[in-house]
């Protein structure tokens, strides 16, 4: 039941998550991934309605998520003036917050889920993972704005805790996978 | 796994202030052109190239086609650019300027004893700038000093060394009895900010007398010390500084050593606290 939305959960995790260039094109951008979980939902909302809540900023996320086909320094090239530069980290800062908000309505409707079927495990899995990513996903994101001004050194806190939540994320699609396996 | 609204708007509303805050403080720099540092420089004959120093946005491409010193009707060959520091959103960045191609010697007659102050720059939408770019003196005579009996056996050149934080040492050795006059250097802007030491005594530059004798080897060490918001330390120093002695019978004669300062860390980019439309520094 549902196993086809739970690996396309995972699949929108890996997009999501993995960045893969081969010259200036990301092989993963995030908006197929935006487009998978978009996917999952619908199929998933008809066994618990708060997948719905989760819906429309995925919508939102997927346009979002197009910048990321060009590796970042291409990207940045493309836009000469200072007001695109705002912009364009401004939409990476909104694309984490919404995401955030997206991952939390999924792993709260999951656990709901195999609460009510007993299978505990993954539920409590699924929940600590997602304490840990919410923790650095915050961070990154508060962190986010005063990158714009402060100098590249200052960068690599942001990029530990990025790195820690890719690698987070990648762990909670693979639980979804394994939910989508034991149910 | 609830977390509480009350916590939730409060994120919100620190997200949106962070943003408005930092894209306002990013904007106030305006750095629509590259924006070019002050440069006081010597070139000596026999150095071909110069580089100067300019701030851009990061990873943005370079717009820059041609440099003209339209004080002299000159257009210096464009080598290459290079990337020297990068921060996160910007990039000190050098451009390579070949002096002397061509007709080497019709070249270098025309360039003798010339200063430039200003550069015209060209941009690939066509347009030009004129940019103050500081005081560089191209090619200058040395018989600036008026010294019958010039000689530099006297006072020999041994080594030179500099540091990280600024400051060159120069060792010279005293072939004969002899007394220092004068440190002298040519850009006054930096009295005051550069601080001259012999045998790491503090000295004045213009009244000091000091005497060194025979086969004594003695440091010269000159070392920029700014304030944190003087503008001069984002300025580009290479000169020479003329150490000039008179031994005891008379003879006069100047020895010389160069300085220049280095950019090591991404400080540089406060200088873009200066920064007005049009690429110059207020």
């Amino acid at each position: 039941m549902n196993k086809g939305a739970y690996n396309n959960l995972f699949w929108g995790m890996v997009y999501a998550f993995l960045n893969v260039n081969v010259g200036i094109i990301n092989i993963f951008p995030n908006f197929i991934g935006y487009i998978f979980i978009f996917y999952a939902l619908t199929k998933l909302s008809a066994e618990n309605e708060i997948f719905n809540k989760a819906k429309i900023p995925t919508l939102i996320l997927i346009p979002i998520g197009i910048k990321d086909i060009l590796e970042q320094n291409s990207l940045y090239r493309l836009f000469e003036t200072q007001n695109s530069r705002i912009l364009l980290n401004f939409l990476g800062s909104l694309e984490a917050v919404l995401f955030l908000y997206v991952l939390y309505i999924l792993c709260e409707g999951i656990s709901s889920i195999l609460k009510d079927r007993g299978i505990l495990n993954i539920e409590k899995s699924i929940k600590n993972a997602f304490k840990v990513f919410s923790i650095f996903s915050v961070f990154v994101i508060l962190y986010n704005p005063f990158l714009l001004n402060l100098p590249s050194e200052f960068g690599l806190i942001a990029i530990i805790s990025a790195i820690v939540c890719s690698g987070t994320g990648l762990y909670i699609g693979f639980l979804f996978k394994k939910v989508g396996n034991s149910i | 796994m609830n977390i509480k609204r009350k916590y939730i708007i409060i994120g919100i509303l620190v997200w949106i202030m962070s943003w408005v805050g930092n894209a306002y403080y990013f904007k106030m720099v305006n750095l629509k052109e590259p924006l070019f540092l002050k440069h006081y420089l010597e070139v000596k004959e026999g150095m071909s190239t110069i580089s100067l120093y300019y701030i851009d946005l990061a990873n943005r491409d370079d717009k820059i086609v041609s440099i003209y010193f339209p004080e002299i009707e000159y257009r210096p060959v464009i080598l290459n650019k290079s990337s020297r520091i990068y921060s996160r959103n910007y990039e000190l960045k050098s451009i390579e300027l070949n002096l002397v191609q061509g007709d080497t010697k019709d070249v270098l007659d025309r360039l003798k004893n010339t200063i430039i102050t200003k550069i015209e720059v060209e941009y690939k939408n066509g347009v030009k700038r004129v940019i103050d770019i500081g005081r560089i003196y191209l090619f200058e005579d040395t018989e600036k000093y008026d010294f019958t009996n010039l000689n530099s056996d006297i006072l020999r050149f041994r080594a030179i060394s500099s540091s990280t934080d600024g400051r060159t040492i120069a060792t010279f050795k005293a072939n004969d009895n002899l007394k220092i006059n004068r440190l002298n250097y040519k850009f006054t802007e930096v009295d005051g900010l550069l601080r001259l030491k012999i045998n790491g005594k503090l000295v004045d530059r213009s009244d000091l007398s000091m005497t060194i004798a025979k086969d004594e080897e003695f440091n010269v060490e000159a070392q920029f010390e700014f304030s944190k918001e003087d503008k001069m330390r984002y300025n580009v120093y290479n000169f020479l500084v003329d150490v000039e002695y008179e031994t005891l019978d008379g003879k006069k004669g100047v020895n010389s050593f160069m300085i220049d300062n280095q950019f090591m860390n991404s400080d540089i980019f406060n200088v873009l606290k200066y920064v007005r439309n049009g690429g110059n520094i207020r």
